[in-house]
C-alpha cells in the first residue's frame, strides 16, 4: 500500500513539474509570428523556419537583450524563434543544447560560443542535417559565418575620432588598455596606429604612451595615476577596456584634472562619470540588440539562398542594411568569414541612464 | 526485531532482505524512470529518435562515470568533493602532454595516472589523518587541483586531440545507433554493481559505511579499502577526462565544475545515504538515466535550463524526504509490532 501511495506521489509529481514547464514551450513558437508580424501581413514566405539562438549562460544582461533582437527580428520576418541560455558559461552546456536543437531538427542556429574548438564536432553534426550556423560575440570553428559586432576597423577609428575631438584636434594622449597580450586590444591598437599614420587630419595628435592597466581595477587607478603625473600636457586618455575606462573616469573625477577619458565602457558602469562636464563626454560599447538582430538576418540570408557566406558576397538585410562578408581574421579568434554589424554604438548625456538599465 | 537490526548494521546480506529492499527503492525509481520516458516521448516526436537519444546519453555519461565512483564513497560514510577538479586537472595534463609529444596515447596514460594519484592523495591524507572528514579534504583538494588546473591553462584552452581519428572515435564511433562508449560505460557500470554486491570487497564497504570502528574492530582493514576507493575514484575521473577530451577537443579550467554535485544527486536520488552504509548501484544507474533523460527531454521541448534546474532540486528534495517518510512510518509500524 505504501510502496503504491509513494508511487504514485512520484509519478504525480513528475508529470505535474513536467507539464506546466513543457506545456507552455511550443505555444509560444506558432502564435508569435503573426503577432508580431504587424505592419507586413505578407511574410509568409518565412514558412514554417525556426532559427535559435544561443547565449553565453543566463543571467547576462548583454546576452539577454542580445537573444530579444534576434527573437524580435525572426518574428518580423515570420521566423519561429528559439532562445536557450545554457545552464554555465561552458562549452560542454551549449553542446548539449545543440544536441537537442539538432534532434528538433530547427533550420539555424545562431550561437554565441564559450570555446573556440569545443564546439566544432557538435556544430558539424548539425550542419551535416541542413542546419545553417552563424556565430556571433565569439567565434568558433564548424560555423559559416562570424557576426562580428566589433569590427577592428570599425572600433580604432570611433576611438582615433574620439581622442581628435575631445583634444580639440591637437596634443597628448595615452591609451589605457587591458593586457599586453589581450589578442582584440592589441588589433585596435594597431588599427589606431594605422589609421593616425595614414590621416594628415591627425597629425598634430602626440600619443604619448600605452599602458597597461591588466583588466584590474586596482592596476587601471595606478596606471591612470602614473599617466597624469608623468604627462602633465595630457589631454586624452583613450581606454579600450571597460575595466580601463570606468578606472580611468574616477581617477580623473577625484584628482579634479581636466583630462578627457574615451573609449570602450559598459553604461552601468558608467552611469555618474559619462556626460557633458564629467570625465568621460561620450564612450562607446556595443549594441546587444543590434547585434542579435543581424544574427537573425544572417540565417535567413543563408535559407533564401541570398549569401553562400563566401567572402566578398553582400547582402541586404529587412532593415535595409547591407552587409559584406569579409575575410576571417584568426589573430584575433574570428575563424570564419564575417560580416560587420556596423559602427560601435555611441553612449553620452542623453541615453547613458536608459541604457544603464539594460547592461 | 532481531532481523530488522541486523540488517541495518550491515545489508549487503542476507540476499532475501537485499531483493526485498532492491524491489522497494528501486522499483519507485524504475517507475520514475519509464514516466519520465513516456513523457518525453508523449511531448516531443524528436525524443525517440535512436541516433539523437544516444547522441544525448554520451554526454551525460561523461559526469555518469564520476557517479559510479561517488556511489561506493558515499556507501562508505565518505564524500569525494575533489572529483569536478581531478577530472579538469588529468584533461590538462593530457593536453598538455598531447600537444608537447604528439602523442594522445601517452596523453591518456597521463591522464589516468594523474587522476589516480590525485585521488590517491586524498586517501593517504585520509587514512594518516583518521580524524579529518572527507567532505573537508576533498574540499581543500578540490580547489586546490582546480587551482592547479587553473594556473596552467590561464585563461587559454589546450586541445586539438580530436584531430586523432582514433581519439576523437573514443567518444564518436557507433555500432549502428549505439556508442561504443554506451557499452563501455554499461560494462563499467556491470563491474561497480558486481564487485559492491557481490564481492568480499563489496561487503567491506557496506560494513564501513554501517560502523567504521565496528568494521575496524571485525578485522577489515579500514584505511587499505578507503584509500583503495579514493584511488579509484580519481582513477575514473582521469577516464572521465579522457573522454570529455574525445568529446570536445579543447580543455579549459571551468571544465568539470558542478561534476561532484550532479554526482551526489545522482547517487542520492538512486538511493545512496549519505551516512553511509545503504544503497545499491542499480539504483544510482537508474538515477542517472531519469535524470540524464529528463534533462533532455526537457531541452527537446524548449524549456529552459534554469527552469530544468528547478525541476530536478525539487525532484531531489522530494524524494530524499519521501525516503525518509518512508523509513519513519516502518519504524512505527515495527514498533506497533513488538
Amino acid at each position: 500500500m505504501k510502496k503504491i501511495i509513494a508511487l504514485l506521489v512520484v509519478l504525480m509529481m513528475v508529470l505535474a513539474a513536467c507539464g506546466p514547464g513543457a506545456a507552455p514551450a511550443p505555444a509560444p513558437a506558432a502564435p508569435q509570428a503573426p503577432a508580431e508580424g504587424q505592419a507586413d501581413p505578407a511574410p509568409a514566405d518565412g514558412g514554417d523556419l525556426t532559427f535559435a539562438i544561443i547565449t553565453k549562460s543566463a543571467g547576462n544582461p548583454f546576452m539577454e537583450r542580445m537573444a530579444s533582437g534576434f527573437e524580435t527580428a525572426a518574428a518580423a520576418m515570420g521566423i519561429n524563434a528559439v532562445v536557450q541560455h545554457p545552464v554555465d558559461t561552458t562549452a560542454e552546456a551549449q553542446i548539449t543544447v545543440i544536441n537537442s536543437l539538432v534532434a528538433q531538427g530547427v533550420d539555424g542556429i545562431a550561437v554565441a560560443a564559450n570555446d573556440p574548438n569545443a564546439l566544432e564536432s557538435a556544430l558539424q553534426a548539425a550542419r551535416d542535417q541542413g542546419i545553417t550556423i552563424v556565430t556571433l560575440d565569439s567565434d568558433t570553428a564548424g560555423s559559416s559565418m562570424f557576426v562580428n559586432q566589433a569590427g577592428v576597423f570599425e572600433v580604432a577609428q570611433v576611438l582615433v575620432d574620439s581622442a581628435y575631438d575631445m583634444s580639440g584636434g591637437s596634443g597628448q594622449f595615452a591609451v589605457l588598455s587591458a593586457t599586453s597580450v589581450a589578442t582584440n586590444q592589441n588589433a585596435w591598437i594597431a588599427a589606431m596606429e594605422e589609421i593616425i599614420a595614414g590621416d594628415s587630419r591627425y597629425a598634430n595628435l602626440e600619443w604619448v604612451t600605452t599602458v597597461f592597466g591588466d583588466d584590474e581595477l586596482q592596476r587601471s587607478f595606478d596606471e591612470t595615476q602614473s599617466l597624469l603625473i608623468n604627462f602633465p600636457e595630457l589631454r586624452v586618455i583613450v581606454a579600450p577596456t571597460t575595466v580601463g575606462i570606468m578606472a580611468a573616469a574616477q581617477v580623473v573625477m577625484q584628482q579634479g584634472s581636466d583630462v578627457l577619458v574615451a573609449g570602450l565602457g559598459l553604461p552601468s558602469e558608467m552611469v555618474g562619470l559619462v556626460g557633458d562636464d564629467l570625465p568621460c563626454p561620450y564612450m562607446y560599447l556595443w549594441n546587444p540588440i543590434e547585434l542579435g538582430e543581424v544574427a537573425a538576418y544572417a540565417l535567413n540570408a543563408f535559407k533564401q539562398g541570398d549569401t553562400t557566406g563566401d567572402v566578398g558576397q553582400s547582402f541586404t538585410a529587412p532593415n535595409g542594411n547591407t552587409f559584406t562578408v569579409i575575410a576571417a581574421a584568426p589573430e584575433v579568434g574570428i575563424v570564419n568569414a564575417q560580416i560587420i554589424v556596423g559602427l560601435p554604438f555611441r553612449f553620452d548625456g542623453d541615453n547613458i541612464a536608459e541604457w544603464a538599465l539594460v547592461y | 526485531m532481531t532481523g530488522q537490526r541486523q540488517k541495518r548494521v550491515i545489508e549487503h546480506n542476507p540476499p532475501r532482505d537485499f531483493k526485498s529492499r532492491f524491489m522497494r527503492w528501486e522499483f519507485l525509481l524504475l517507475a520514475l524512470f519509464f514516466g519520465v520516458v513516456i513523457m518525453n516521448a508523449n511531448m516531443s516526436p524528436n525524443f525517440l529518435v535512436a541516433h539523437h537519444l544516444f547522441t544525448n546519453i554520451n554526454t551525460f555519461l561523461v559526469r555518469g562515470l564520476v557517479a559510479l565512483t561517488m556511489t561506493y564513497c558515499l556507501l562508505m560514510g565518505e564524500i569525494d568533493l575533489s572529483v569536478g577538479s581531478i577530472v579538469v586537472f588529468a584533461a590538462t595534463t593530457l593536453g598538455i602532454v598531447f600537444n608537447a609529444t604528439g602523442s594522445v596515447f601517452l596523453g591518456m596514460v597521463t591522464a589516468l595516472v594523474v587522476g589516480g594519484l590525485c585521488g590517491a592523495f586524498n586517501g593517504l591524507i585520509l587514512i594518516k589523518f583518521k580524524e579529518l572528514h572527507s567532505m573537508i579534504v576533498t574540499l581543500g583538494t578540490m580547489i586546490l587541483f582546480r587551482g592547479l588546473a587553473e594556473r596552467i591553462l590561464g585563461a587559454e584552452a589546450t586541445g586539438g586531440m580530436r584531430s586523432v581519428t582514433w581519439f576523437a572515435n573514443l567518444f564518436d564511433a557507433r555500432i549502428g545507433p549505439v556508442p561504443y562508449f554506451f557499452i563501455f560505460f554499461c560494462a563499467l557500470a556491470a563491474a561497480f554493481a558486481f564487485v559492491m554486491h557481490r564481492t568480499t570487497f563489496g561487503r567491506h564497504m557496506f560494513a564501513i559505511g554501517a560502523n567504521r570502528t565496528a568494521a575496524e574492530y571485525a578485522g577489515i582493514n579500514v584505511s587499505k579499502t578507503r584509500l583503495k576507493v579514493f584511488a579509484l575514484s580519481g582513477l575514473i575521473c582521469g577516464v572521465s577526462a579522457i573522454m570529455f577530451a574525445s568529446w570536445t577537443g579543447s580543455i579549459r579550467s571551468n571544465v568539470g565544475e558542478g561534476y561532484e554535485i550532479e554526482a551526489i544527486a545522482m547517487c542520492v536520488l538512486g538511493g545512496m545515504s549519505t551516512a553511509g552504509g545503504k544503497g545499491s548501484l542499480p539504483g544510482v544507474l537508474i538515477a542517472i538515466f531519469t535524470v540524464g533523460l529528463l534533462q533532455f527531454g526537457m531541452s527537446l521541448m524548449n524549456v529552459n535550463p534554469q527552469t530544468v534546474r528547478i525541476i530536478i532540486g525539487a525532484l531531489l528534495i522530494i524524494v530524499v524526504t519521501m525516503q525518509n517518510i518512508r523509513r519513519i512510518i516502518g519504524k512505527k509500524i515495527t514498533q506497533v509490532k513488538a
